[in-house]
């Protein structure tokens, strides 16, 4: 195999940061999505091979050199990254999910990128920023129901529409009438007497 | 924190607004007691949700019973004992923030506002060493945030969320300090960062115009005049995003398994804040002679 630093175009003292936007902007050339366009999709699709390998095994070497955790996650492969980026905002680790985001270079963003930045923000407490990215993705993509839920949700709390009141059932409802009267028939019936003469 | 996160009377039970006015006059006391009689002029309604939050959470049921005090001997209020140093620390508290808040006021007042401030800096001074030095991770938490605060107004883009990052994280780390294990700390930061956002935007919206005419920073200010919005539509604004955090408060507080006082911080928290707005966003005439209980 030929040396991954010359694959990915860079020197060997290159940064983590410039070993992943070299990768990134060569993902971006060759990627699944990008192929086609100039490129013979058999040759693209080998040579993203060759990119993946090159760029793993950099990663690889670098982690076990330094102790440090490997950097996968940083594979730009569109939606697979999108996937990463979710589970680590559902466990938490809101810092790595925004390190992620920011990653991903403006000319890639999409719809899904600013919903997931809003929601970012939104777990951070930066409120304004969150809801100005949400409304980005709902323009973007109009018809996704998860970003439109989570703008209208935002929308409303903004107009001062959010709950003030717990939500508590202790009402009498239509069933709690039925039964009342089901168990007021029980002892009746079962004591001798006559709630409903009919029956 | 400036005495906006306070209870609506109107919608409170007797025995909710008897705590709450038991756990202002304990906090009073415990700041004469601990400091100087001059430190009582300091404690706002604020401090009494934070030591409301922190009494709520502890193991210990706190006690109350009733006692006279010499500023209205006719009447006996409620005294809250057991607070496993609660009060202490909202105390310490207290003091360290209207230290900083003097500061502030002498920086960019004017001539009155100067002369109030050197006259009351020495006794504030005394009693911010003391406090200091008794709570050194309460002085951490406001001395972190108002030198970040100061950096952030530097700032020439500094968006509104940026703005209140500073004190909202130093109300988070305030209310969470010491439940860091507990399954509910994410929950009870992200509430605190909530309130303690709303209370500084709160702050901004309502010296708007006169920052407006002095010339000093104020978020709402900076955000027009980076989105190009007309004067007209400030308080239209500035209400969307109160109300979108106090509703984010509002929803996190079901999160929070608190033990007592239930009711009343969520009077507070679902009622006040609300009110609270509206007053300061609606009439800004009438915000002045309100009472705040």
């Amino acid at each position: 195999m030929n040396n991954p630093y010359e694959v990915l175009g860079i020197p060997e003292y290159a940064t983590e940061e410039q070993i992943k936007s070299a990768y990134r902007e060569l993902a971006r050339k060759y990627g699944d999505e990008n192929a086609g366009a100039g490129i013979p999709a058999q040759f693209a699709h080998r040579k993203m091979q060759e990119i993946n390998e090159a760029y793993d095994q950099i990663i690889t070497n670098r982690g076990a050199s330094s102790g440090g955790p490997r950097a996968q996650s940083a594979y730009y492969n569109g939606y697979s990254d999108y996937q990463d980026i979710r589970e680590k905002i559902n466990s938490g680790r809101i810092e790595d999910a925004q390190t992620l985001l920011d990653g991903i270079p403006p000319s890639a963003r999409d719809a899904q990128w600013y919903f997931l930045k809003g929601n970012v923000q939104d777990r951070r407490g930066w409120l304004e920023e969150a809801f100005k990215n949400y409304s980005t993705a709902c323009n973007m993509d109009p018809g996704n129901p998860e970003y439109r839920a989570a703008f209208d949700a935002m929308n409303r709390s903004r107009s001062g529409g959010y709950a003030t009141q717990k939500q508590n059932d202790t009402g009498c409802s239509g069933c709690d009438i039925c039964t009342g009267l089901l168990c007021t028939y029980c002892c009746c019936e079962c004591m001798g007497g006559d709630f409903i003469p009919c029956c | 924190m400036f005495g906006y996160i306070v209870a609506y009377k109107p919608e409170m039970k007797i025995k909710d607004y008897e705590i709450y006015k038991g756990i202002y006059c304990t906090l009073c006391k415990r700041l004469s007691r601990r400091y100087t009689p001059a430190a009582q002029l300091f404690l706002s309604y604020d401090f009494v949700f934070l030591a409301a939050v922190r009494l709520s959470l502890q193991e210990a049921c706190p006690v109350f019973h009733k006692s006279r005090c010499m500023y209205n001997p006719l009447a006996k209020c409620a005294r809250c004992d057991g607070d496993e140093g609660v009060m202490d620390r909202c105390a310490d508290t207290v003091v360290i923030m209207s230290y900083y808040k003097l500061l502030d006021n002498f920086n960019d007042g004017n001539f009155l506002r100067k002369a109030v401030c050197i006259f009351l800096y020495l006794p504030v001074f005394l009693m911010w060493k003391k406090a200091k030095k008794r709570n050194p991770h309460v002085q951490d938490t406001v001395a972190a945030a108002v030198s970040r605060q100061k950096e952030c107004e530097k700032e020439q883009h500094c968006s509104i969320d940026m703005a209140a990052d500073a004190s909202a994280a130093a109300l988070a780390n305030l209310m969470s300090a010491g439940h860091e294990n507990s399954a509910y700390y994410e929950s009870l930061r992200r509430f605190g960062y909530l309130v303690g956002r709303w209370a500084y935007l709160m702050d901004a919206a309502d010296d708007l115009a006169r920052d407006m005419k002095t010339g000093n920073f104020n978020p709402f200010r900076q955000y027009l005049k980076a989105g190009g919005v007309a004067c007209d539509d400030v308080k239209a604004s500035a209400a969307a995003v109160l109300y979108t955090t106090a509703g984010g408060a509002a929803a996190e507080i079901t999160n929070i398994p608190f033990r007592r006082f239930l009711p009343l911080l969520e009077n507070i928290v679902y009622l006040g804040m609300k009110s609270k707005t509206d007053a300061v966003l609606g009439t800004q005439g009438e915000t002045k002679n309100e009472q705040s209980v």
